[in-house]
């Protein structure tokens, strides 16, 4: 059903992650060049403090921690967006639900690729730095598009989950924002999970998928990685995922024809 | 009148409103069913046939299901229960607004709702011009929706409905702004596309004169229920009656 109403409306589709992009940059004189000038800050003041101030040891020595910490801020500066903004899609675009005749479903998607659109840019950006002034380029960025593709599906079907959710409740949405904060300290962006020294403790923060594919991001870029070198990281993600597809499908399906209701 | 292809067909429609007292309450009742809300019955067991070209006055009073009635129509809200048929494009301009996005311009907003329509972007282009003379907007046209009055924002959602070539226009208490001028630009506007296009053509109003300039058939709700069905003159006395 989700699959026949995106098919159905994909010219829709594109006019709207169009909107949500330009929507996203309107209004200031610098416009476009926040999408970069604010992770750049974000990076650098997260650097100075790791490493001028701190001192703290990210990275094996062969890599620079810049690069290490450029490319964990890119993966995590998507996935915080989707985790706020797909909360808050439906909320935000509430007149495709109360004014015409469109499918809610489709709304968290178009919010995910907007995203995405200015994280493939951002990525780039990160990737040719690397390419030249840091560790080089390998084979093992071929799977960054997959990797994209997953975390872009992943995140969306959160957004599917949770955007319903916020419809029915304030709180549950306050309680998301909070969480992400959380999220961001626990997840590995600014430290290295790997250096942690008790077994159990990275085993329950490999878990995590905001840390999968933070790593996953840092494998196949500067580690040299494949994404199969460890299955068991692999299956337990996919795990996850499908449990997140079915509750999210569940939502949907229980709370699309109340929504309209309810905004 | 009797081979004439349906526009809308209601069977046997009802839409119950769950109201519970908190959204915590309403949270919580996904979960524990225990949890039971108040129910509010806004349509009951509604039949009827819209044919197509007709245009028909949905009337009432405040709380009657109005409203309701025309989301149905629109595929904004789904039934409790039973069934709607509904043939063609819907157009329709429900609680006074189109569904604009206010930090787009006015003429961002025409390409938008066009293409939320189905329209293509030269069937749009075509239609722009069209659409800025018919909502006198002028200069406003490229400023945002959000710092247009409610008044400009209705005469821009009225322009683009009516120019957008629906098959079916619902219009919830629109007519009621704009000057004299306007108003009667938009009875004049409707007319043609109804004798032109065939457009089928839904009205809920509270201005009777209104609704028997422009109906030939009126709907009277009371409390949900359908209490009329028939010629507008009739159906005004019979609202006059209950009101």
């Amino acid at each position: 059903m989700i699959l026949r109403e995106h098919r159905q409306y994909r010219q829709q589709l594109i006019t709207l992650t169009k909107l949500d992009l330009k929507k996203a940059h309107r209004g200031s004189v610098l416009g476009w060049l926040w999408a970069f000038i604010q992770p750049l800050i974000l990076l650098f003041v997260y650097w100075f403090v790791l490493h001028v101030g701190l001192r703290v040891e990210t990275t094996p020595e062969h890599i620079s921690p810049l690069s290490w910490l450029m490319v964990g801020l890119i993966a995590w500066l998507f996935m915080a967006d989707l985790l706020n903004r797909g909360t808050s899609s439906i909320r935000t675009y509430k007149y495709l639900v109360t004014k015409m005749k469109f499918p809610v479903s489709v709304i968290p998607t178009f919010v995910g690729l907007s995203r995405l659109l200015i994280h493939t840019f951002l990525l780039s950006l990160a990737l040719l730095y690397i390419g030249i002034f840091g560790e080089g380029v390998h084979m093992t960025w071929l799977q960054l598009p997959l990797y994209m593709f997953v975390m872009f599906l992943f995140f969306t079907a959160w957004s599917l989950f949770a955007a319903p959710l916020a419809v029915l409740s304030k709180d549950f949405e306050n309680l998301v924002k909070a969480t992400v904060r959380i999220l961001f300290w626990v997840s590995g962006i600014l430290w290295n999970v790997h250096f942690i020294t008790i077994q159990w403790v990275k085993d329950v923060l490999m878990l995590n998928p905001i840390t999968f594919f933070a790593e996953g991001y840092r494998n196949a870029v500067l580690y040299q990685e494949w994404f199969w070198e460890d299955p068991r990281q692999l299956a337990i993600f996919g795990g996850m995922f499908a449990l997140l597809s079915l509750l999210a499908l569940v939502t949907y399906k229980k709370s699309r024809k109340e929504l309209a209701d309810l905004l | 009148m009797m081979n004439q292809p349906i526009a809308i067909e209601f069977k046997n429609v009802t839409k119950t409103y769950n109201l519970y007292q908190s959204d915590a309450k309403r949270m919580l009742s996904m979960v524990f069913h225990f949890i039971k809300p108040r129910k509010k019955l806004a349509n009951d067991d509604l039949s009827f046939i819209v044919n197509q070209g007709e245009a028909v006055a949905v009337l009432g009073r405040n709380g009657a299901g109005k409203s309701t009635l025309l989301k149905l129509i629109t595929g904004v809200a789904f039934p409790t229960d039973g069934e709607i048929i509904v043939n063609g494009r819907v157009s329709a301009l429900l609680e006074l607004t189109a569904g604009f996005e206010p930090e787009c311009t006015g003429r961002e907003n025409i390409y938008l709702k066009a293409s939320l329509m189905g329209l293509t972007k030269k069937q749009a282009i075509l239609l722009e011009q069209t659409i800025i003379n018919f909502a006198e907007l002028d200069e406003y046209i490229d400023q945002p929706v959000r710092t247009y009055s409610s008044g400009m924002k209705a005469r821009l959602g009225f322009a683009i409905n009516v120019n957008i070539k629906p098959d079916i226009l619902v219009i919830d208490e629109a007519l009621s702004v704009g000057d004299i001028k306007f108003q009667e630009k938009c009875r004049l506007k409707i007319n043609e596309i109804k004798e032109k296009h065939h457009v089928t053509v839904l009205l809920v109003t509270h201005s009777l004169d209104s609704a028997r300039k422009f109906c030939e058939r009126g709907i009277v709700l009371d409390e949900g229920k359908l209490v009329y069905s028939g010629p507008i003159k009739k159906a005004i006395t019979r609202y006059k009656a209950i009101a």
